[in-house]
Formats: C-alpha cells, structure tokens, sequence
C-alpha cells in the first residue's frame, strides 16, 4: 500500500500530474468523511478535503518518504479542519441555526450502517444520527482522535503520528471521549451500553 | 480505569463498526484543474507568490532609491504635491539691459528675482479653483546690505487671464507687471513682463 502510494509520489513529483489521479481516488472519501465528522457541513467538508489534496501536492517535495503517505495526507487535512472550525465557531457564534432556524442543506446525510437489518435498523439509525451529532460536540482534540479510532480503524501509533502527539496522550483524549459520548448516549439507548454499565465506576461516572 | 477503558472502547468498537465512509463526488477534476493552472502561467506569473512579492518590493525600494537620489526630485514630488505656477519674465529698470528669466512658484511661497539694487518677491496663491491673488513685494537694496522695501501691490486675478500690477519705487510709479497666471508645469505657459513706464 505504502509502496504503491511512494511510486504515484514519485511520478508526479516527475512531472506527471496524472499519476496523483490514483491517490486523490484512494484517500477522497477518508478526508471528507473526517472533515464531515469534524465540521458537520458537507460543503466545508468537501473544501477540506480538496484544499488538502492541493496542498499536498503543492508540498508534495517536502514528503518524506520514510514516512506513511497516508499520515502526511491526514496531518495536512486535519490542520485545515482545525484552522475552518476556528472560523466556523466564529461564524456560528452569530449564525441563523442559533436561534432556532434549520440547519438546511449543508446539514450531513443520514448514517449509514452495512449491516442494516429492518428490526434494528431504525434504533441503530437512531442511535448513528445522535453519534454522529455528539461526536461533532465534542472538543475538537477530543473529536479528532474519537474520529480516527472509531471511523476510520486508525492505530493509536498512526493517531499519535497524525497528531504529534504521544501515544498516552491519544489513549487518554479517547477515553476523556469516549465518557462523554457515552454520558450523552447512554440514557436514550440503554441496550447498545449495557455491556458498559455493568462496570460500576462507569455507572459511577454516569450518575455523576 | 483499565475496565473502565476496555469497556466503552467495545461499544463505540461494536456501534461505529462496518460504518461506511462517507462518501463524496469526484473531487480530482476540480482538483486537477487547480493544481495544472500554474503550470499554464507563463514567466513571471509561474514564480510563486513570496517570490512575485518580493520583485515588487525590490522595485518600490529601487524606484524610490533613484528618485531622492536625483537632485531636486524630492522638492518636485512635493511641489507636485502643491499647486505649481511658473512664470517668464522681462525686468527691465530704467536704463539697464532688460533682464529675462522664468520662475517656478510653488502654490503661496515666494521666490525672489534680483536685477541690480531691486529685488521683487513674487508669491502666487491659489483661492480658489478659478482664483489666484499675486503678491510682489519690492525691495530695494541699501548701502549697508539691507532690504528696504519700497511697495507691496497685490492683485487677485483669474487663470489664464492677464493682470496688470503698477510697481512704484520711492516716488512714483516707474514700472508696470504683466502676467498671466496658469496653473501649468511649463514655464512657457506664463507670461510675465515687467515694463517700464516712460515719462
């Protein structure tokens, strides 16, 4: 996979920009879905992602290629996410939503789940439509690493990378996340955390 | 903690699982076209930006370099910056040769013409856009160095029309100042004579 990804920078840091055809191809969908996730606006999402690809191949000669292709290309969106959400929270401060009006059309799609069976199917749309908006409230250093564990299967070795920052650092925002996610869900879908509230400091941490 | 952390870990593991990425249009037409459009700029313009920037910088600094470096150019940038009347004249005192010259007046400052012991100080200010008044102080030089002066006629006159100033020295009219105030750089624009009056 690395190596497929080193061979595509190599020919277009040649000259052919066609060869980086392939890379926007494989990783399009992963940045939009973080950048969706963490911004909760598909049209912010989209420029993410696009403003990531053209900066990376823009900064294509500073890739070092020791290092995963796929940890570049997420460092680089995630440091546009972050730069959009301070101009988003800014915007929001004074936008319609607050005082009470829809969220329109940039408002993400419904969830989607591949093992969708019609007995669970609504509770479980249910419970990924309220995931998906408390993910989207939480802190953003929280929501970042929640999202790459959670969503997109990263390795805390890779987050931690992705982040620059320690590995310790990745495990305790994700249970910091994690507990306020859970907190949030919890009480509406009891069946999907009973196996959480068994544990009696969890319980505890609930209640509190 | 540790239980705690393996716990919730399996029920976010369990609900995100097999959720699909979200998916997106085609996003490489779009980005193809943003990242081959410099390559269709040409010379300077496929330099980047910090590059294009400091060019300009260094052209700014280089063109102003060179113009305080030329010699009176700094007066003329803020004379430009006045109204700037310029003026030829014809002085001719009793009978001594007629003395020709031209004059720059910047906007209500003096300049000063010395033909043999008189020295006239014209000052031109603009009142108005149609409106110029024209002061002309004359002096006459004493023995010991001073200035005395002998008259101060001022007249307001319109641009581009003629006006007509008697220049008297101790005793009686003996001169008469014609000019013609434009509000032009080119001293041949301005007519300027003073005439002396015969008996």
């Amino acid at each position: 996979m690395q190596q497929e990804d080193i061979r595509m920078v190599t020919e277009t840091l040649k000259g052919d920009s066609e060869a980086f055809k392939p890379l926007v191809e494989k990783y399009q969908n992963r940045l939009y879905d973080l950048a969706l996730r963490m911004t909760g606006n598909i049209h912010e999402a989209e420029d993410i992602a696009q403003t990531a690809f053209i900066k990376a191949y823009a900064s294509l000669k500073l890739y070092n290629t020791a290092h995963d292709f796929s940890n570049w290309l997420y460092t680089i969106a995630l440091n546009i996410t972050r730069n959009r959400l301070r101009r988003l929270s800014i915007i929001n401060f004074f936008s319609l939503e607050r005082f009470g009006f829809p969220e329109g059309e940039n408002a993400p799609p419904e969830p989607v789940d591949a093992h969708d069976k019609p007995e669970e199917s609504l509770t479980k749309k249910e419970l990924l439509k309220c995931l998906d908006k408390a993910v989207r409230n939480l802190p953003v250093s929280l929501k970042e690493v929640f999202v790459l564990f959670h969503f997109h299967e990263t390795s805390l070795n890779d987050i931690s990378i992705r982040l620059g920052i320690s590995q310790n650092a990745v495990s305790l925002r994700l249970l910091k996340g994690r507990k306020l996610l859970y907190k949030q869900l919890a009480p509406k879908f009891p069946e999907y955390f009973k196996n959480g509230t068994h544990d009696k400091k969890e319980a505890d941490y609930v209640k509190r | 903690m540790l239980k705690d952390k393996e716990n919730l870990e399996g029920v976010f593991n369990k609900i995100c699982a097999q959720t699909k990425l979200l998916e997106t249009r085609d996003l490489w037409p779009d980005i193809k076209n943003a990242v081959e459009k410099p390559k269709r700029q040409i010379g300077f313009l496929r330099q980047p930006l910090w590059s294009r920037t400091a060019v300009f910088a260094g052209l700014a600094v280089c063109a102003a370099v060179v113009v305080f470096f030329i010699p009176g150019a700094s007066e003329n940038i803020k004379n430009g910056i006045k109204k700037l009347f310029s003026i030829n004249y014809s002085l001719q005192l009793r009978d001594s040769a007629e003395v020709l010259g031209g004059l720059l007046v910047t906007d209500a400052q003096a300049q000063e013409i010395t033909i043999n012991n008189m020295l006239l100080r014209i000052k031109v200010t603009s009142l108005d856009e149609k409106a110029v008044r024209i002061d002309v102080s004359i002096f006459k030089k004493q023995t010991d160095g001073s200035l005395k002066l002998l008259h101060n006629p001022a007249i307001v006159t319109l641009r581009g029309s003629p006006a007509e100033i008697q220049v008297s020295d101790e005793k009686e009219p003996v001169y008469r100042l014609k000019l013609t105030p434009r509000e032009q750089k080119d001293l041949t624009a301005y007519k300027c004579a003073l005439e002396p009056i015969k008996p």
